[in-house]
């Protein structure tokens, strides 16, 4: 049994098996779009209705039956390609079937959502617009999508005449349209497989096949839309709470009560840190957000799309309005993001350097030791000690000292944004150390004033001991000069500095007299 | 035939198309499906959907005028006539395609 439709044809009623009605649908439109912008297209149309009913007539003659596939095939075919109707048509002979005549790029200003360069892009490759669109956005993600979009706006004709519409169309295969492509393939199989006498129930499998891929293609569209909509919205929904929270202040106390601190120092004085006077971390933060917020609102809406909802039908000039308001807050974000991004990394743009240096005699068999008072210190965290900043973070080497007297070196670096402001930033950095002729104790400390910020300050110490004179390096030092000193100290617990660099020696004990 | 003169084939049918409506329509009215048959017997149409965008220009430009008969089977029929300005157009395309052949011919060695 095969479903059949009654459809009207110039004032006639037809009975029609429900493949050669979606055939002859598409065909009529695909005329009715080559027409369209024709002076009396309606009537040329009308005319076609009528002669189309006239040859189903002839061919039906007395019986009341429906028309078939084939016979509407017959009937386009003879009625010629819907290009032959226009002013411009020079595929006369339409027997010879172009499947895909060839299209040209066009930017689609009537069904595009901005410049229309996603349509064009998608009738030029049969696609559905919204997954061109869809393939903007991530392309937005990627960085490149914005540039690339407003470029090929530049350089896309828009279509204007109808001819160029139907230049940028081709043959009409769209997403919507490629049931009827596919009942269209099916029909030519199924008339060889009916010229072979072939059993019909391959006919009727041959149909449902191309209702099952169609709604294939459906279901695929919705799940993928779903997706979007599901994983974007989760995402908005994280990023709005972040926002209120940095809105309204609460984020440091949230953030820092969470113990989330690097380095031993809360967030909320990182960014301190971190940020010059001139700029404010929470408008900062709230435009990083936002440059996120926005493409990502615009994901989720074309995700509802593809799932199918179409949001009630809006005007091209309040959707122009909607998509200028969000681009006037994420061009806002960005200009302040890129503001603070600038600001910050300016104040790293000059080094500078500060050497501070002590001399002192040494006694045979001293102990050279780290300082180690502080837990704190010692498990590689910051701290704020009355105004000054306390890091971990200055680096030792042991070397020979060219003279019979030991030196302590500290090298003191920061940034800034002069040589000036760099050096006395690094002026304000102090290294300890304590010295007697049996023992040399050193901060692995620098401090530093708070208010200086976190501008890459460092220090480096190079302790130089006379050659020949056997020192005792405690573990904590040796730890911190590195594994080679690690693994010395396992051998030996006495060193000496000799002409070839340091050897282990056991000599000599000193004995108290 | 080649893809080249099927097309200039094409081309030239188009350009003699009106005079041959004219001519067909000069021996009396005649309904759509007539000056299909007449012009696909002496090869002058291919397929239809050239005529009619062909037909509703004449209709407009006053060449050509129609009445609705109804038929004894199937829908009404489109009857096509000659109006006396469409007249005055087939002598002038007469003088013109004479010409034309003349000129043409004239060219072979």
């Amino acid at each position: 049994m095969n479903e059949s439709l009654t459809l009207s044809l110039g004032r006639t009623l037809f009975h029609v098996e429900r493949p050669a009605y979606d055939r002859l649908k598409a065909y009529l439109d695909a005329v009715a779009k080559v027409l369209a912008g024709t002076d009396g297209d309606e009537e040329i149309l009308l005319e076609v209705e009528h002669r189309m009913a006239e040859l189903f007539q002839a061919i039906l003659g007395e019986a009341h039956r429906a028309l078939t596939l084939e016979e509407v095939i017959q009937v386009c075919d003879q009625m010629g390609d819907p290009s032959a109707f226009g002013e411009e048509g020079e595929a006369e002979d339409a027997r010879t079937d172009h499947p895909e005549s060839k299209k040209r790029l066009f930017r689609d200003t009537e069904e595009g959502f901005l410049g229309g360069v996603a349509a064009g892009l998608a009738h030029r490759f049969s696609l559905d617009p919204v997954i061109v669109r869809l393939l903007f956005v991530l392309a937005f993600f990627a960085g490149f999508g914005v540039p690339a979009y407003l470029l090929m706006w530049l350089v896309t004709p828009a279509a204007r005449s109808a001819s160029d519409r139907v230049q940028m169309r081709g043959r009409p295969v769209t997403l919507g349209n490629i049931k009827n492509s596919v009942q269209v393939e099916l029909g030519r199989v199924e008339n060889m497989v009916q010229s072979r006498r072939l059993d019909r129930s391959i006919r009727k499998l041959l149909d449902a096949l191309g209702r099952v891929l169609k709604r294939l293609l459906e279901v695929l569209a919705k799940v993928l839309g779903w997706v979007v909509v599901v994983h974007g919205s989760l995402l908005l929904l994280g990023l709005m709470v972040a926002l209120f929270a940095v809105a309204t202040g609460s984020w440091s106390v949230w953030v820092d009560g969470q113990n989330i601190a690097p380095n031993g120092l809360p967030v909320s004085t990182w960014l301190n840190l971190l940020f010059p006077e001139s700029v404010s971390p929470t408008l900062s933060l709230i435009s990083a957000m936002g440059l996120l917020l926005v493409p990502l609102t615009v994901l989720v809406w074309l995700g509802v799309r593809l799932a199918g909802y179409h949001p009630k039908p809006s005007t091209k000039n309040a959707r122009l309005s909607v998509f200028a308001g969000f681009g006037v807050v994420w061009l806002m974000c960005l200009a302040y993001a890129g503001f603070s991004v600038a600001s910050i990394a300016s104040d790293f743009a000059q080094h500078a350097d500060w050497e501070e240096v002590v001399r002192f005699p040494l006694e045979e068999g001293a102990l050279l030791s780290l300082h180690n008072a502080d837990v704190a210190a010692t498990m590689g965290e910051w701290h704020i000690d009355d105004g000054r900043i306390q890091a971990p973070i200055v680096a030792f080497d042991l070397v020979a000292s060219e003279d019979s007297l030991t030196e302590w070196r500290c090298m003191h670096s920061a940034q800034g944004l002069t040589q000036r402001t760099a050096y006395h930033r690094a002026k304000r950095t102090r290294v300890q150390v304590e010295h007697t002729p049996g023992e040399v104790v050193m901060w692995d400390i620098l401090s530093f004033p708070e208010t200086d910020g976190y501008r890459g300050q460092h220090a480096r110490v190079t302790l130089a001991v006379p050659k020949f004179t056997p020192i005792a390096v405690s573990e904590d030092l040796a730890m911190a000069l590195g594994p080679l000193w690690s693994e010395r100290f396992t051998d030996s617990k006495l060193w000496m500095a000799t002409d070839t660099g340091f050897v282990a020696t056991s000599l000599p004990v000193q004995v108290a007299p | 035939m080649t893809k080249e003169t099927s097309a200039s084939k094409a081309q030239m049918r188009k350009g003699v198309l009106e005079l041959c409506i004219l001519r067909i329509l000069s021996n009396g009215e005649a309904y759509t499906s007539d000056i299909v048959s007449a012009l696909q017997d002496v090869d002058l149409l291919v397929v239809e959907g050239t005529l009619y965008p062909l037909l509703t220009r004449m209709k407009k430009a006053g060449n050509l005028s129609y009445r609705w008969a109804e038929s004894a089977s199937g829908p009404p029929r489109k009857y096509y006539s000659m109006t006396p300005q469409g007249e005055n157009m087939l002598a002038e395309l007469e003088t013109i395609w004479a010409q034309f052949v003349a000129s043409v011919n004239s060219l072979q060695s």
